[in-house]
């Protein structure tokens, strides 16, 4: 039962759908490979959904058994992968009402959260530290940017570039119309770059 | 029109959209075009990149697919059709036990007689019928419908 060989699992819309139809029985083995396939969407959308702080874990594992217990309602209709975010999604809603969050801690200066980021782990073969720094910087102004967005541009921004979604699949997850989620994205990018670009020389 | 892309040209390559031809071709060329498009993406990337290490991905998984199979449908169908199986075994014998059974204590008390009747007599199986009817009374007669007497 090695969990690298199901990682090879290959990732083809039929093998899909009869994933989907045997978990939908009861194959616990079915399940986690579809589970497998799409958990770095659900974390990814949920830790950029979710206000610095929250439990991302819980969260992600609560989309999962939410799923689940809804296969039976999964019409096929969606990809797996909107319908798992628009769970995702509509549990972060949840949580941020039940809790009154607010999406997102903003930063009190660029790039400088607890957390060690992707940037601070670099190799040290990277060149240049003042490039470096810039990139850290922006990275922290997109994070606090993507923070102050209204929560439906956040949801689709999210959507788009961490669960990496079409529009389609978007529209989907979001029930709402494509014309709706270009809108929204197209401003969320619009203010999240000029952000970004702030930071960057 | 050979100038640098727009605000809204990028955020559209940005949204997805493809640029007209001689956008493209711009965009191609430009170093600086390109470097705006590929910095907004590079910090993307760095911010969404710091994903879960392995061991705890498969532990949410893992906690996941746990509590989904304690209660998913299927599985609790298989149980109740098991509870249902027990409750069966447990049950049927009492009731067979309690169920009313009057013939059966009738005819050992009347074969109890005749044996006695034998005992003292093996020629009685020779007797006849009313000779029978004076040994066994009222309850050998005993219709299946009742033992009244
Ligand atoms: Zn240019």
């Amino acid at each position: 039962m090695a969990i690298a060989a199901r990682r090879e699992w290959p990732v083809k819309a039929e093998d899909e759908n009869e994933l989907v139809e045997l978990a939908r029985r009861g194959d616990r083995d079915a399940a986690e490979r579809l589970l497998l396939r799409h958990e770095l969407l659900v974390f990814r959308l949920v830790r950029n959904l979710l206000p610095r702080g929250e439990d991302v874990e819980s969260a992600v594992q609560e989309t999962f058994v939410r799923a689940l217990r809804g296969l039976p309602r999964f019409a096929g209709g969606a990809t797996f992968s909107s319908w798992l975010a628009a769970i995702a999604v509509n549990l972060c809603r949840d949580r941020l009402r039940r809790h009154r969050l607010v999406p997102f801690v903003p930063l009190e200066k660029s790039g400088d959260d607890d957390d060690p980021g992707p940037l601070d782990v670099l190799p040290a073969a990277t060149p240049d530290p003042e490039r470096q720094a810039m990139a850290r910087q922006a990275v922290g102004r997109v994070r606090q940017e993507l923070g102050r967005l209204p929560g439906r541009q956040r949801e689709v921004f999210a959507l788009r570039f961490f669960a990496g979604l079409d529009l389609e699949g978007i529209a989907a997850a979001l029930g709402v119309d494509i014309g709706t989620v270009k809108t929204h994205l197209h401003r969320g990018v619009q203010r999240v770059r000029r952000a970004a670009e702030e930071a960057l020389p | 029109m050979n100038g640098h892309l727009t605000e809204d040209e990028l955020d559209a390559l940005l949204c997805g959209d493809d640029l007209a031809g001689e956008r493209a071709d711009h965009l191609q060329e430009c170093l600086v075009c390109r470097r705006r498009r590929d910095g907004f993406l590079a910090a993307i990337e760095d911010a969404a990149a710091d994903d879960p290490e392995v061991p705890t991905r498969d532990r949410v998984r893992r906690a996941a697919l746990a509590q989904w199979s304690g209660r998913n449908p299927v599985a609790r169908r298989w149980w109740l059709a098991a509870a249902a199986a027990v409750l069966l075994a447990v049950v049927l014998p009492f009731a067979v036990q309690r169920a009313p059974a009057p013939a059966a204590v009738d005819t050992d008390a009347v074969l109890r007689q005749v044996d006695e009747v034998l005992a003292r007599d093996p020629l009685a199986v020779m007797a006849s019928d009313d000779v029978l009817e004076t040994v066994v009374p009222a309850q050998a007669a005993t219709s299946p419908g009742g033992s009244a007497s």
